[in-house]
């Protein structure tokens, strides 16, 4: 039921977001396929029009295909990365000279969350104050608002907003980050140009979760005492193909001794397989805790050579050696 | 895999040192000679498929993206060439136990038992997708690259026979302990974390959340001073028999070794070229299993060698095993998928039933691999030793080729 809620939630959240009042939008939208769904940007040509043209023709050239998310700052920005010097496969000789270094385009719109801005060079330091040559270095990096930045404006080109798909960029800034970058490449697929007329008859289906944060578990050796249904099915179930397997040695007649010990080591694996199953859990419990995560190392250890020494036990099946 | 063991009578008319002499050696008896082919087909097919293939692709990878960024056209073509060679190589095996009753008989668990408890497993996982469906991927993950392993060996130790080349017991010890530890600092090092979140990976697989055991950072350290030593003493023990043999070992024997080295330790490191290992895997693994095909099924009817044969049963061996192939990966987990979604309102995803579907049919390999090179027919003499030469012309003791 929660979960049907979230769904009609998010998927109220989806409809389109429209552009500042006067801003006149292209017909074509930019379209960003990412592992977690379509965000599809509106842009303001008549706001940057030298900025808005040459993203436009990088996008028709495929540009930005395969271009990753470099930078996630929550409330700030989640910023494409720069395709001439990041993108793998590397841009080849066509889409290179697209590239240009591009004016600052400013104006009297406000970064505000969903806004898409353009990213430059940052000013070289030591550089005299009334340098302003980093500003018109804007090349192929864009940045997506996730909150209102006031100190970008007149700054930085704002080229469009989010026109679908914020929920998306939500859930990509679940991804774990080293610093600011996530720690996994994170990549647009692809972008590619679409009317604004065919999104608007099928918008964008909601965000795809694939992120989740580790489950919090509480500090608690009795876990596994507490045994939810499903565990207790796999114990009983578990316990009772061991048992068969133990018994079947006894009450079958003319079984070999070779038989015999593949039931033993049938008996092995399935009690491995359980073994894994309650310590695994544990050992997440015992990483909870400050005090005991050398017990939560040492158990994983056990396990890790326990599992190999199972394997190498499996290699001996119905074997008579 | 196969597995070969030096057999006694094997170690004593073939590979027995010469005796060491007492005086400095003038003339050192050489072993006799094996009078056994050292390749399956011959050193081109044999040194690519084997090994060579493998590692320039992964030199390619490595020299032209540098980096170990993903390329964004590999999961495509690794996925098409799982149609190829990654199923046909796990239906090989079930054709092989499967095909005649002789053989079910000789292995009944492996053959009739082994399935229930797979699918015991399968059932568990479904009906627990995020406890049980979690360790039992997890367990396979781990099997997966161990079966591996036994399978590098198992090549090593044929080619070690058919090269003449004496494999002891500290021959033995310190290769499988080299082959394994490859395995195991890859393993290793994908299971180490320094927080309690690095527990559960962001990424699923296959839509089945994806866990670490949580080792600490020493370990795959440890494993790597282990492999280097048992390098070390295998290397020895090599560069020791080639100067009592007077000839260097034929490099086909340690191309296994270095193949597993390349896709675990380097290779881990480029996930563009590491989607492709199964599949190399799985190449090395039909050479072999299509090779035995050709050789048992020549024997035990009697057929005169031609290359109308070859063809024919190639295409025959090829087409079962493709068609097998998909329908244990693709047939029939889409089949239930589509079934159970219409039916009884699965709300599994199509990714996760082919996931743990896939993985069931994978553990059931590892089994009837562990039993399947020890299929005993007293009609078949030493398919492991067999030629393609064998299977087109009517065998003539042919001498060593290439061995030295």
């Amino acid at each position: 039921m929660l979960h049907v809620v979230a769904v009609l939630v998010v998927m109220m959240q989806t409809g389109p977001v429209a552009a500042p009042p006067g801003v006149k939008v292209a017909e074509e939208r930019v379209v960003l396929n990412t592992p977690a769904g379509l965000i599809v940007i509106a842009l303001y040509p008549e706001v940057a029009p030298q900025n808005v043209r040459q993203v436009m023709t990088l996008v028709s050239q495929g540009v930005y295909d395969g271009t990753g998310i470099v930078r996630i700052v929550p409330n700030f920005v989640m910023q494409l990365s720069a395709a001439e010097m990041e993108r793998t496969p590397a841009l080849n000789e066509l889409q290179r000279k697209l590239i240009t270094s591009l004016p600052l385009e400013a104006s009297k719109l406000k970064h505000v969350r969903g806004v898409v801005s353009m990213a430059h060079d940052d000013k070289v330091k030591g550089s005299p104050p009334n340098d302003s040559s980093h500003l018109n270095s804007a090349r192929t990096s864009f940045s997506i608002l996730l909150g209102d930045a006031p100190h970008l404006d007149g700054e930085f080109t704002i080229i469009g907003h989010v026109e679908y798909g914020m929920d998306v960029v939500e859930e990509l800034i679940k991804a774990p980050v080293q610093q600011t970058r996530p720690r996994d490449p994170l990549l647009v697929q692809n972008a590619q140009l679409v009317l604004g007329a065919e999104i608007h008859a099928k918008p964008p289906p909601p965000a795809r979760e694939i992120f989740r944060p580790a489950a919090p578990v509480e500090l608690d050796p009795k876990m596994i005492m507490r045994a939810s249904t499903e565990r207790m099915v796999l114990f009983s179930v578990g316990v009772l193909f061991m048992i068969i397997c133990s018994l079947i040695p006894v009450f079958v007649p003319k079984i070999t001794p070779t038989q015999t010990k593949t039931m033993g080591l049938m008996t092995v694996l399935i009690g491995a397989f359980l073994l894994v199953a309650i310590l695994q859990p544990l050992a997440y419990n015992l990483f909870q805790s400050d005090e005991m995560p050398k017990l939560g190392h040492g158990l994983a250890i056990f396990l890790f050579f326990g599992l190999l020494g199972v394997f190498r036990l499996m290699s001996r099946f119905e074997s008579a050696a | 895999m196969p597995r070969v063991k030096n057999k006694p009578s094997f170690q004593q008319t073939v590979t027995t040192l010469p005796p060491k002499p007492a005086v400095a050696p003038v003339a050192v008896p050489s072993a006799a000679k094996p009078a056994q082919h050292l390749y399956f087909v011959n050193a081109p097919v044999d040194y690519l498929i084997i090994g060579l293939a493998s590692i320039v692709t992964f030199a390619a990878f490595f020299l032209i993206y540098g980096d170990s960024k993903t390329v964004l056209w590999v999961a495509p073509l690794a996925l098409t060439m799982q149609y190829i060679i990654n199923h046909p190589h796990f239906a090989a095996t079930n054709y092989r136990l499967y095909h005649n009753k002789e053989n079910i008989m000789q292995y009944p668990f492996t053959a009739l038992v082994i399935p229930w408890l797979i699918l015991a497993a399968v059932i568990g996982s479904f009906y627990s997708p995020d406890y049980i469906a979690v360790i039992f991927y997890k367990v396979f993950m781990y099997w997966s690259p161990y079966h591996f392993s036994g399978q590098t060996l198992g090549i090593s130790l044929i080619y070690a026979r058919r090269a003449g080349f004496f494999v002891g017991k500290w021959e033995r010890f310190t290769l499988s302990q080299t082959i394994y530890s490859t395995f195991l600092y890859m393993t290793a090092n994908g299971d180490v974390i320094t927080a309690a979140t690095d527990l559960v990976l962001s990424t699923k697989s296959y839509d089945v959340d994806q866990i670490r055991l949580g080792l600490p950072g020493w370990v795959p350290y440890f494993i790597l001073g282990w492999l280097i030593i048992n390098a070390m003493g295998f290397t020895y023990l090599v560069v020791k028999w080639s100067i009592a043999q007077r000839r260097v070992l034929p490099p086909i024997v340690v191309l296994p070794l270095l193949t597993q080295f390349v896709w675990f330790i380097p290779g881990s490191y480029c996930p563009s070229f590491y989607l492709f290992v199964p599949m190399f895997h799985s190449l090395q693994y039909l050479l072999i299993a299509w090779s035995l095909q050709l050789k048992e099924k020549m024997d035990l009817l009697k057929i005169t060698p031609s290359v109308g044969y070859v063809v024919r049963e190639t295409a025959r061996w090829g087409l079962i095993n493709g068609f097998l192939g998909w329908l244990l990966f693709w047939g029939i987990p889409l089949g239930l998928y589509h079934l159970f979604s219409t039916e009884f309102g699965w709300s599994y995803t199509e990714t996760f039933v082919l996931g743990i579907i896939g993985a069931g049919v994978q553990v059931h390999h590892f089994f009837v691999d562990g039993v399947i090179w020890k299929l005993k027919k007293k009609t078949i003499a030493s398919p492991l030793m067999v030629n393609l030469d064998d299977m087109i012309h009517p065998a003539q003791l042919p001498p060593l080729k290439g061995a030295s």
